[in-house]
Order: C-alpha cells, then structure tokens, then sequence
C-alpha cells in the first residue's frame, strides 16, 4: 500500500491531467491585454474555483520506491539512499563506485 | 596490430589448442597460426588476406579495405557504458564490413561523457559522509564510404540483428537523390498540409477581380446608355 502522500500526488496527476485545457483557457483569457477588463476578471473567478488537486504546483516527482519526495534523483525516480542501495547491489545499470 | 580487445582473446584460443591438441607438431602449428598473417595486409584484397589466416579469422584485427572514390555512404555511432563489449562490437561490425566490401574507417574515440551522483551515505542526516557514483558513456564512431546504398543497408541491418547487449547503434546514411528531388518532398509536404489560409487568400482575391470585372462592366454599360441617352437628347 502506497504512501499517503504518494496517493494525493496520483490524484494530484489524474487531476492536472483532465483539466489542463479548461485551466490553460481560463489563463489565456484572465492574462489577455487585449480582452475587456470585466472578461478577464470573470475568467480569473473561474480560476480561483479550481481545487489544489488541478493545479500542476501540486505535482512532485516522490521515490518509486519508498515515496520519499526529497532527495529524488530524477534519472532513476529514486531517493538518494535507493538510489546507493541499488548502485551498490549493481542494479542500475552503467552506475559504478567513482573513484579518480 | 591485434584489435584490443582480441589479444587477450586469442592467446586463450592458443593455450586451449595447445591444451586440447592429442599429436606431436601443436607447438610448431600453433606458432605458425599465431603468427599474424603476410604483411602488407593494405595491398591484399580481402579475399587473399583471408585466404592467408586459416584459422580464427574473427579474432585478428578486421581488413580495412580501401577507399575507391571518397563519397561517404554512411557514419555509423556506437555507445555503451562497458568499453570492452563496446570494442568488442565495434571489432565485429568492422569485420562484417569487411566481409560486405564495404570500405570503413578505422574506429574513432569520440570524448566519454561522465555523469556523477554525490549522494549521502546514510538514510538520514550525516551529511560529512557522501559517496560518488558514476556513469560512463564511452562512444564509437567509423564511417563507411562508397558503397552501394543498398549494401550499406544490408550492413546496418545485420548489425542490428546482432547487436551485443549494452550497446546501442546509431546509423546516419547518405545517399543519391534525383534532381529536383526539394520541389516534389515540398509539394507532398504541402499536399498534406491544412492550407486553409493560403486557399482563403487566393479565393478572396479571385473574388474580387471578379467584382472589380463586374463593375467595370456595369461602368461601361452606364456610360454607353449614358451616351446614347445623350445623343438622343
């Protein structure tokens, strides 16, 4: 069973994923120059309704393996201690002890 | 002038010869096979050189045949992390190449690209203890030259059929087009494409030379009923 955290970032991604065009609309309207000022005002209304689980700030790049959302290295999607514990057991591939 | 990666392999195919052989003369025929094959290997053609090496082939430096005319087929990229099987199959494609009578360059170093990871040791706070680790991408580079487009195509599909695991191969081709060959890939191209905009433009000013025709004609007519109005009155 996954972390809690990890299961509010999967909504979190679902969430972005099925509203992106409604926000980036929205935005495009609320940051026109051109478009009149009570427009513009309604759109950023709109914006505001949105829920966190919509915007894409929400989303973080956790540990596939243990959920950890600091210390991620994002080539492997690992923490950093994972990402030792694997280098070590020569799981990664191409990934060595780095002496010179 | 054994490929790298070969020495080694060929002295243990001598000592298990050896090993492995029941009569009298192994030394002496081993001595003999061992002993690279009648230089100049440059003049001989691939055929004479490997009618010289009776056995192990494979295992000697590749024949580079010559270049006949200069005009570069294909430049073939090879990448791996682990250098030995990265060689090893550099070794194996200069053969094949050789075998096809495609004439290859001899295999160029191109700069290893290092990635390195500090990381902490500990799963929680220690920051004075970290451990490095690295990733070394080591690359290849040979250039085929000459042949046919179709031969060069042969040659990256065995390659490819056979490629040692851990390397990748990346194959730029070059090859003979027909004059004129930049209008027609432009008029498929646009063929494909939405050309709303332009259709739009090209309709609106066909639409109106026929309203600028339209009126002047209807401008001539008024004047000739205006002349004639005139001379009748």
């Amino acid at each position: 069973m996954p972390n809690a955290r990890v299961l509010r970032d999967i909504k979190a991604r679902h969430g972005v994923n099925a509203n992106e065009i409604l926000r980036r609309a929205y935005l495009y309207v609320a940051r026109n120059q051109t478009l009149p000022a009570q427009v513009r005002f309604q759109a950023q209304l709109q914006l505001n309704t949105f829920g966190r689980y919509t915007r894409p700030s929400t989303v973080k790049n956790r540990c596939t393996e243990t959920g950890r959302g600091r210390g991620v290295i994002s080539e492997f999607g690992l923490c950093r201690f994972q990402f030792r514990q694997k280098a070590l057991a020569n799981e990664l591939p191409g990934v060595k002890k780095a002496s010179w | 002038m054994l490929a790298r990666s070969c020495r080694s392999a060929a002295s243990t195919l001598q000592r298990w010869a050896r090993f492995n052989s029941t009569t009298a003369v192994p030394a002496a025929a081993s001595a003999s096979s061992s002993a690279t094959p009648v230089a100049p290997q440059q003049q001989l053609t691939e055929a004479a050189y490997a009618a010289s090496v009776v056995h192990g082939r494979s295992v000697r430096a590749p024949h580079y045949l010559p270049k006949t005319h200069g005009i570069p087929a294909a430049t073939l990229h090879f990448r791996s992390y682990h250098p030995r099987v990265l060689d090893f199959f550099v070794h194996f494609a200069s053969h094949a190449a050789s075998a096809l009578g495609v004439p290859l360059s001899k295999p160029v170093h191109l700069p290893t690209q290092r990635r390195l990871w500090t990381v902490l040791r500990g799963p929680f706070v220690h920051k004075k203890s970290q451990e490095n680790f690295e990733r070394r991408t080591h690359k290849r580079v040979v250039k085929a030259w000459d042949a046919h487009p179709d031969v060069v195509d042969m040659l990256v599909q065995y390659l490819e059929k056979h490629i040692a695991p851990g390397v990748g191969m990346r194959a730029v081709k070059w090859h003979r087009a027909p004059v004129g060959v930049g209008q027609k890939t432009m008029e498929s191209v646009l063929g494909h494409m939405r050309v709303d905009e332009q259709v739009r433009a090209e309709k609106v000013k066909a639409l109106g030379e026929q309203i600028v025709q339209q009126e002047l004609a209807a401008a001539a007519e008024a004047a000739a009923k205006e002349g004639v109005v005139q001379k009748s009155s």
